[in-house]
């Protein structure tokens, strides 16, 4: 994959002084709350079963409690806790993940269409797993194997997946150049239109020509369809010059 | 690739300290060497003997541990493979 080039376009973000000019609140204060929770708690589960089951139990029904919430929020919270896009995203996933090889990483305000299959399944894992866990402590289904193993093999997954987030977030922070990790924690995230007022473009068109994908490496045309999505990509009204999506952000460095 | 690689590495350091932080409680029952060891269907012999209602049971590091329910109350109980001795018990 080819290293981004050290000359950046992106403005700086997080400058006070132009940061409601190129950035936009993305992730609401309930949301993030809920996923540093949510973090907090997985750790505590991953750490503490047959030593401390009495704050592993506990840890399984907040994140019960959490994931309540989570299904309440993503009718009723603002735009990116929402679930109303995760259809079209789940479609792009597999085509996104295909691009993702040739280092071709789209750009999205909310979650990208990987991101949004993680989350599908780490919420499904957790119901799994804090479901069994539950049952395992009932008489009636205290010892029954495959309680105790769908608890063991969800509970397993959900590490997993939190260890390919983590390092997705962390790849994709550096390939994009913007702090993810930030981002989840101020909820503020720089405006794909905004990325593109470069210093040297003078114009939305000028601006589109370095973005458009290289010939030696051109993402095929599911990558097009993958961000062209009128429906996934977020439309920044604010931003009269931004495109409903732009390239692959490493395509020209 | 690179990211790909980094992903497949991640799954597997993922799925080896998934394993290994895998915290646990009672396991070490015996130094007996395994082919030595008494069925595990005595051990579970062993629990219904006490009066308990055996769920389940399997090996736990050297231990049979036996899942079992007696007056409404659920429990690990953990034999020695070697002499069947009740090493540990556990109320869940």
């Amino acid at each position: 994959m080819r290293e981004a080039d050290p000359g950046s376009r992106n403005p700086p973000s997080g400058r006070r002084a132009d940061r409601h000019a190129t950035t936009v609140l993305v992730w609401d204060l309930p949301l993030r709350v809920w996923h540093w929770a949510l973090a907090g708690l997985i750790l505590i589960a991953w750490v503490t079963p047959n030593v401390y089951d009495g704050l592993h139990q506990f840890a399984g029904y907040a994140v019960i409690g959490l994931l309540a919430f989570r299904l309440l929020w993503g009718f009723v919270g603002t735009r990116h806790s929402r679930f109303e896009k995760l259809g079209p995203k789940l479609r792009a996933a597999p085509t996104y993940l295909r691009n993702l090889r040739r280092g071709a990483t789209g750009r999205y305000l909310g979650l990208n269409p990987a991101g949004a299959a993680l989350l599908v399944a780490m919420l499904a894992l957790l119901a799994i797993s804090t479901v069994t866990g539950a049952m395992q402590v009932t008489v009636r289904f205290f010892g029954v194997w495959w309680i105790e193993d769908g608890h063991a093999y969800a509970s397993h997954a959900i590490i997993v997946l939190a260890g390919l987030h983590v390092v997705g977030t962390l790849v994709m922070s550096r390939l994009q150049r913007e702090n993810l990790v930030g981002a989840m924690v101020t909820g503020w995230k720089q405006v794909p239109g905004a990325m593109r007022a470069a210093p040297r473009a003078r114009s939305a068109d000028d601006a589109r020509v370095p973005l458009q994908p290289q010939a030696d490496e051109a993402p095929p045309q599911g990558d097009e369809q993958t961000q062209g999505e009128p429906s996934v990509v977020p439309n920044i009204a604010s931003t009269s010059a931004a495109r409903p999506h732009i390239g692959p952000v490493d395509a020209r460095d | 690739m690179k990211v790909m690689n980094v992903l497949a590495t991640t799954i597997a350091i993922g799925l080896l300290s998934g394993s290994a932080a895998m915290a646990d409680g009672y396991k070490t029952c015996t130094k007996l060497d395994k082919a030595s060891w008494k069925p595990a269907s005595d051990a579970e012999a062993k629990a219904k003997a006490a009066g308990y209602e055996v769920r389940q049971s399997k090996v736990e590091g050297t231990c049979y541990e036996v899942y079992g329910v007696k007056d409404g109350k659920t429990f690990e109980l953990f034999y020695s493979p070697e002499d069947l001795s009740l090493k540990h018990t556990k109320a869940k």
